[in-house]
């Protein structure tokens, strides 16, 4: 059967190309996915920066316990701002047998200015991101001084040789550093050498001045503790993590933990551990969508093409195979494409893994640290379930080939089989889907945000089983609806009329597979741009400032506000940090501190309760959305961890609108910025006072903060609102290549089943030719059939993916107005009808250039 | 005339009280009312009538390829209606040929992989030479690795006869096997399927609208109506020709009447 199952393959490549295709893009996605998760899973940032001690001890996650007993349920997120230890556990961990010392590390982002030393408006000076740590932690990378002394006062400072490289300073010369209180200048005292290969980019400090700039006194992020040689590392680490405080299974909160070999790239570098988290959660969610797809897809492939050898495997089942026989021959064909487009399909997804983490860390999800591990295993795992995958649609096929009458070879009637009970049944399931559909969208219009989202996909295959199965009576309802219109158009039209009528059963694949590429990629992306609309309109909405300034650095030190202030024509300047905070369940929320004295000439978030003048101290304003998820109300209480992972309990003061354009919590600056990683501001927002000219004001402000921070800018609100807008449009560059990358599935699929379907009709338009039609006639047929069918798809499909949108756009921005703009109008019916004309002129063209003497006899 | 039997007959085919109605819908066609007849071993027999006298139902259903409605068909000593598809489809490869009109051939197997198809798939052993001998008997041994589609429609009926001769079978049904070919070719192809019946040992049951094809055969049936109608022995194509036009012309006068 191998052998027959291999001739007919070669002899007719092309009718194998559709599962071809939609197999080698399974492969070469699940490879993709299965390369970044492995990659992501190996992933320890760089551990080398503590080589020298064995073990650290650092707390990088918030854990959250919930429930308790036989419920209880333990999760950690990485903390998007870093985690600190108390720097008390020092002495604790100092006693353990085999520790020689215990160093404490902090890391102080900040900026060195190359260029022009003087001059506070030279455009000329450039900065470089560094990161400043204290001189004794320099033991535990290992660097060693090889020219000049070490730092021992306040202004002093050691540069890790790469960057003494790179900028060329030696020591005795003058370095400018715009740290957390603003630029001053250092003395270069001497030249440290780490391990080779360490880009570290560091500036040690005196170790006092070091805890003064990186504030939080009694705290670190990293305590690295140098063991003798000869104690086992897993002995030691073992008896550090005893002697480190217990807290109870079901406590949440930031503990500390301690980490060996690989995992110490991990500590002191949150970038790290929220890449990582972020790329596994990305690649196995997808890729595990992606798999189920790829099997319903092939399925389809697979089953027409047995569809379009009707005849062939007829002839077989008359004159000698089993109805198991053709099963296995069905199956043996699909493994021998599988077995092919697998391999092609492993090296493209290879391939796509590389640009795919190219992506990812020029967008900044992950750093340039990241890099792809590519092992033996994920294109194993992607050829095994592609094999999988065609096993089980090859079997589907297969029983439906086994179950072509062999009377059929004969060249019989090709009957539309299917007696009235079938009918019965599919229309009845058609119906229940349906109700079932409309009850759940009506549904989540009264869920809560993240659950509404959550029923969506549900949603979309619910409503489009629904459509598949009632897709006969749906075209024979299109029919007569255009009837009138149709008879007007001629013979054509007629005859078109006729076909879909008579063929609504056979139809419904080609109506499906257009339902739900509209329905699909009308409700997923058409959500992208509601939320992304919402966001840019609230944005510009609640922003009030005149000028905003910004810096392309790690944040604005607090002399920015402070000089803006002083600048005449200025009525208030308002520092702005921007953050994240946990709520209770672990989700996390953005946060933004405000300075809550220059809040109404600044912002106005459209409080819709409670009021934003209360909002000083231990308190916080919510949007409506987060206050819905968390059933709170102005007078409520939020309990929570800031970023760093340090809890917090603060009164909801006011509840307001605009939080896409802004932030799910707002709060006071002063409460916020301490539980940062820079400790610097996001941005500064600058109300200028009545009647003074903006451009001179813009031109006052940019001289004054130039001496504070070389890299600040000051902005129009059009000219940051284009900023906002970009970052908005950045944030979901994830979602958008997932919903392309389905699209193209659908795309496969859909261009399989109309161009099947065409080319089966290539007996009965040879028939009409010889009747006496004309090719234009008969081509005129075929567009006003697609037309026709077109229309309904277009209407059924925008019908579904409205019901869809509508609760989803409710729950995510407040309005239940979904934003389509007209691109995207355009896209979905444009992209539609190349797609159907793809399908179906194309290879209506192709039949009709056959002569139809030849057309009307085998399928061959 | 309607006894049942009481033990398998040991003809090669039987068919006794056998009915096919077909429903489309609401309508119900009889295409076989009642059909009894036995077929010889070692005979060529012809099956002929007007269109829609139910003869191509006549081969389906005593081949097994199609289940009556009522009724029972015989075929090697065997009860089609105690046989599941499987079983059906294993006696069809092992005891009995086909040829029909057109499309007879894999188009993607060569000559002699067509020719071998039953026999593969049966896994059955069989004898290095006789694939060949068979091959060359119908006249093609130079054309053994072409495809159908380089052969001429009168080869590739006979690549279908060497395939129906190849498993040795009990009995060889053909349905107009000259329907699509030229006078001369046809002759060819009836002097095979006559050579298979008096040097081969066959039974071959043909199924033709053509009186001289059916004037090769050793007996005629005449179908009318889904019913035997007569049943002729040895006739010459003229007889043949005037009785065929005798049911033509019943059938027509039915009409108008």
């Amino acid at each position: 059967m191998t052998r027959v199952a291999w001739r007919m393959l070669t002899q007719h490549p092309m009718r194998a190309v559709a599962t071809f295709v939609a197999l080698l893009y399974g492969a070469a996605v699940l490879t993709a996915c299965g390369v970044l998760l492995e990659s992501a899973l190996r992933y320890h940032g760089v551990p080398q920066r503590y080589g020298a001690s064995a073990v650290v001890v650092a707390a990088t996650d918030l854990t959250i316990a919930q429930g308790s007993g036989q419920d209880l349920s333990v999760d950690s997120y990485p903390l998007p701002e870093g985690g600190r230890v108390s720097t008390g556990l020092a002495q604790r961990i100092a006693a353990v047998p085999g520790v020689r010392r215990v160093v404490t590390d902090v890391t102080v982002p900040m900026q060195l200015i190359t260029g022009t030393p003087a001059g506070t408006s030279s455009r000329s000076a450039s900065v470089r991101a560094v990161s400043g740590h204290p001189w004794p932690a320099a033991a535990l990378t290992p660097f060693t001084l090889r020219a000049g002394t070490p730092p021992t006062s306040a202004g002093e400072v050691v540069l890790d040789a790469t960057l003494a490289r790179a900028t060329g300073l030696r020591p005795g010369q003058k370095v400018r550093l715009v740290v957390p209180d603003g630029v001053h200048t250092f003395t270069v005292t001497g030249i440290a050498h780490g391990p080779a290969g360490l880009n570290d980019h560091a500036v040690f400090f005196a170790d006092a001045q070091a805890g003064a700039l990186a504030g939080r006194p009694g705290t670190a992020s990293v305590l690295g503790v140098i063991a003798d040689p000869r104690v086992r590392t897993q002995t030691l680490a073992a008896a550090i993590r005893a002697a480190l405080p217990a807290h109870p299974p079901t406590a949440s909160g930031t503990f500390p933990s301690v980490y060996v070999g690989a995992d110490r790239g991990v500590a002191g570098s949150p970038a790290v551990a929220n890449g990582k988290e972020l790329i596994i959660a990305v690649s196995a969610s997808f890729g595990g969508c992606a798999c189920l797809i790829a099997i319903l897809v092939v399925s389809g492939t697979v089953g027409l093409s047995v569809q379009q050898r009707h005849r062939d495997i007829a002839l077989l089942r008359a004159i000698a195979a089993t109805p198991r026989q053709t099963r296995r021959m069905i199956l043996t064909e699909t493994l021998i494409l599988a077995a092919l487009a697998g391999a092609a399909g492993v090296l493209a997804g290879v391939a796509a893994a590389r640009w795919l983490r190219s992506q990812f860390v020029s967008q900044g999800f992950v750093p340039g640290s990241f890099a792809l591990h590519v092992s033996w295993l994920p294109p194993i795992t992607a050829i095994g379930a592609v094999m999988i995958g065609a096993v089980i649609a090859g079997w589907i096929a297969g029983l439906r080939a086994s179950r072509i009458r062999p009377v059929d070879a004969l060249g019989e009637a090709a009957v539309e089989r299917g007696g009235r009970l079938a009918d019965v049944v599919r229309a009845t399931l058609g119906l229940v889907a349906l109700a079932g559909g409309i009850a759940l969208a009506s549904l989540a219009t009264h869920l809560t945000a993240s659950a509404a989202a959550g029923t969506a996909i549900g949603l979309v295959a619910d409503l489009v089983i629904a459509v598949a199965l009632l897709a006969p009576w749906l075209t024979r309802i299109a029919v007569t609806v255009c009837a009138a219109g149709l008879r007007h158009l001629g013979v054509p039209g007629r005859l078109a009329a006729a076909n879909l009528a008579a063929s609504a059963r056979r139809l419904s694949p080609v109506v499906s597979a257009l339902v739900l590429a509209i329905a699909l990629g009308g409700s997923l992306w058409f959500l992208q741009t509601s939320i992304q609309h919402a966001a840019r309109q609230q944005s510009r909405a609640g922003l009030r400032a005149d000028q905003v300034i910004t810096t392309s650095g790690p944040g604005l030190p607090a002399g920015v506000a402070q000089a803006a202030r002083h600048v005449p024509g200025v009525a208030s300047a308002a520092g702005t940090v921007r953050s994240t905070i946990f709520d209770n369940q672990g989700d996390e929320l953005t946060a933004e501190g405000v300075d809550t004295t220059a809040l109404p000439d600044t912002l106005d978030l459209g409080t819709s309760s409670g009021s934003l003048n209360a909002l000083h101290g231990e308190t916080v304003a919510l949007d409506t959305v987060t206050a819905g998820d968390l059933h709170l109300r102005a007078g409520g209480t939020f309990r929570g961890w800031f970023g760093d992972g340090t809890p917090v309990t603060l009164r909801v003061a006011a509840i307001y609108r605009r939080g896409l354009g802004f932030a799910n919590l707002t709060l006071s600056a002063a409460v916020l910025r301490p539980h940062t990683a820079t400790g610097l501001d996001s941005l500064v927002l600058v109300a200028d006072s009545p009647g003074s000219d903006h451009a001179s004001v813009s031109a006052a402000l940019t001289r004054a903060i130039r001496g504070r921070d070389p890299a600040a800018e000051v902005a129009t609100p059009s000219g940051y609102q284009a900023a906002v807008n970009a970052q908005i449009a950045q944030n979901t560059w994830t979602v958008h290549i997932s919903v392309m990358v389905l699209l193209v599935y659908v795309i496969i699929a859909a261009l399989n089943t109309l161009a099947m379907a065409a080319l089966a009709r290539r007996a009965e338009l040879a028939i009409l030719r010889l009747a006496g039609a004309t090719r234009h006639q008969l081509l005129r047929m075929v567009r006003i059939e697609q037309a026709v069918l077109l229309g309904l798809a277009l209407t059924v499909g925008g019908a579904i993916a409205a019901l869809t949108l509508i609760p989803m756009v409710k729950g995510t921005t407040g309005s239940a107005t979904p934003y389509v703009p007209v691109a995207g109008w355009l896209a979905v019916i444009g992209g539609t009808i190349l797609l159907s004309m793809a399908g179906t002129l194309l290879p209506a063209l192709r039949v009709l250039r056959i002569p139809p003497i030849e057309a009307i006899g085998p399928q061959e | 005339m309607s006894h049942p039997l009481i033990a398998p007959p040991t003809v090669p085919v039987a068919l006794r009280e056998v009915r096919k109605l077909y429903r489309h819908g609401r309508i119900a066609v009889r295409a076989l009312d009642g059909v009894s007849v036995e077929f010889a071993r070692h005979s060529f027999t012809a099956v002929m009538g007007p269109s829609g006298s139910g003869k191509s139902t006549l081969l389906h259903c005593a081949a097994g390829l199609e289940r009556p409605s009522s009724g029972t068909v015989w075929l090697a000593g065997q009860d089609l209606g105690r046989l599941s598809e499987k079983q059906l489809t294993k006696l069809r490869r092992s005891r009995v040929g086909f040829v029909f009109q057109a499309f007879n051939l894999v188009p993607a197997l060569t000559v002699r992989e067509n020719v071998l198809l039953p026999l593969r798939l049966a896994h059955a052993r069989w004898d290095r030479q006789w694939p060949d001998e068979v091959i060359r008997r119908v006249g093609l041994a130079d054309r053994v690795r072409h495809r159908p589609a380089e052969l001429s429609g009168g080869q590739e009926q006979r690549v279908a006869i060497a395939r129906a001769l190849v498993a040795r079978p009990e009995v060889i049904f053909c349905d107009e096997p000259t329907g699509a070919l030229d006078s001369g070719t046809a002759a060819d192809v009836l002097g095979l399927l006559r050579e298979a019946v008096d040097t081969g040992g066959q039974t071959v049951v043909m199924v033709t609208h053509d009186p001289v094809a059916a004037s090769c055969a050793d007996r005629v049936v005449f179908l009318a109506d889904g019913a035997i109608v007569d049943d002729v022995a040895a006739p010459g194509a003229g007889a043949i020709a005037e009785r065929v036009a005798r049911l033509g012309g019943r059938a027509s006068r039915g009409a108008r009447a």
